[in-house]
């Protein structure tokens, strides 16, 4: 019972995590979106969302204008801070 | 998430099975003190309460009985004498069958640009899988939306096979030799390997219990047998008062209060034999839970 319990826990918390990480992509996947003028569709920049924060960077799809790289570079070094922060005190 | 999880669970499964028989003898225990308790009380109802409580025992048996008959026996031998041999090839084996079928996969469904033959495919998988991403062999245009639900499971999925690999692969637990010093101190040293937490499959936290249990155990300070007879009667006392794991007290202090008091009625009593490492239920002279020998004596004359 008590197993069945704490599994329900991790469940529950891992559960939150997914939710709360999936949110933030797509939001930030609508702001790609528009900033590049519609030139990236919401798949492509939920792409480059996952592509990044992975760490993996293919380098198939980059922000090209100016604007974009520096909201880019800002955003990833908060976003992939956090994340790593994130891992370290959670055991989802 | 799901099928991750399912995997992880099948590999733990085999490797943890030895742990899983000890942890069903050790129910076992509990629901005999439970029978012993409830039969010196006289209350049927309690023990159907108390055996509804442990019936994930018999799902554990259940689960023992048809590993045992699905994992050939010459199998378990090689589990039992070489254990990081094992769980690091199990691993390992696990690891290339999943890498072989989501290549597969990929090359069933081009999802990889320029089409690649199947080592092509293969390559693709690990260096996405360890984030390596070199570049040179992408995913294709339409398959953005799956890449997008994909890569995150599979980056996971080879970190996790790469912390058991490593978990395996570590030395074991070595015996450590506790300092004494000149006063008589005994010191603990900080250097304890943890690494027989990691053995623990349900759940990732440990209480302070566990902490101080591992601690004292492996420093040798107390013998392991006393730390079993306290936790056998924990959990009697607690399955009693309506509790259904250490992890989930509900004893509180007067409960305590009442223990101590029965501790201390058989401290003193005069005939020494009866004080021994027994738990509290399974001695005949205090079956009931009232604490109070000396009257009961009283009562009897």
């Amino acid at each position: 019972m008590a197993a069945i319990a704490l599994e329900l826990r991790h469940l529950r918390r891992g559960l939150f995590d997914l939710f709360v990480t999936v949110a933030f992509l797509v939001i930030v996947a609508t702001v790609y979106h528009y900033e590049s003028g519609s030139k990236w569709s919401y798949g492509t920049s939920l792409y480059f969302m996952v592509v990044s924060l992975l760490g993996i960077g293919f380098g198939d799809v980059v922000p090209r204008t100016e604007d974009l790289r520096l909201f880019t570079t800002l955003f990833r070094f908060v976003c992939n801070t956090a994340d790593v922060c994130h891992a370290n005190t959670s055991s989802f | 998430m799901l099928i991750f999880v399912l995997i992880k669970d099948l590999v733990e499964l085999v490797i943890y099975r030895r742990q899983q028989l000890q942890f069903s003898i050790q129910s076992n225990l509990i629901n005999v003190a439970a029978r012993k308790i409830q039969a010196a009380l006289g209350d049927a109802k309690k023990l159907e309460k108390i055996r509804s409580r442990t019936i994930s025992t018999s799902a554990q048996e259940l689960v023992t009985s048809v590993t045992s008959r699905v994992v050939p026996d010459f199998v378990h031998q090689i589990s039992e004498k070489f254990p990081r041999f094992f769980k690091a090839t199990m691993v390992l084996l696990t690891l290339t069958a999943y890498i072989l079928a989501s290549a597969a996969v990929l090359k069933a469904t081009n999802a990889t640009d320029p089409p690649s033959t199947l080592s092509d495919n293969v390559y693709f998988t690990v260096t996405s899988g360890l984030t390596i991403g070199y570049g040179d062999i992408l995913p294709s245009e339409g398959s953005h939306w799956f890449m997008v639900f994909w890569l995150p499971l599979h980056v996971i999925f080879f970190a996790q096979m790469v912390y058991m690999f490593d978990n395996a692969v570590r030395a074991p637990l070595d015996s450590v030799e506790v300092a004494t010093e000149s006063n008589g101190e005994i010191t603990i040293p900080r250097t304890l390997e943890m690494d027989a937490f990691l053995n623990v499959s349900e759940g990732t936290e440990i209480t302070e219990a566990e902490f101080m249990r591992f601690m004292l155990v492996n420093a040798g300070v107390v013998p392991e047998a006393l730390l079993d007879d306290m936790h056998t009667r924990f959990n009697e006392m607690n399955t009693f008062l309506g509790g259904s794991d250490d992890r989930m007290s509900t004893l509180n202090k007067r409960d305590m209060a009442v223990f101590a008091s029965e501790s201390k009625a058989v401290a003193d009593d005069p005939h020494k034999e009866n004080v021994e490492l027994v738990p509290v239920s399974m001695r005949t002279s205090s079956a009931n839970f009232d604490g109070d020998v000396t009257k009961k004596e009283n009562v009897e004359v």
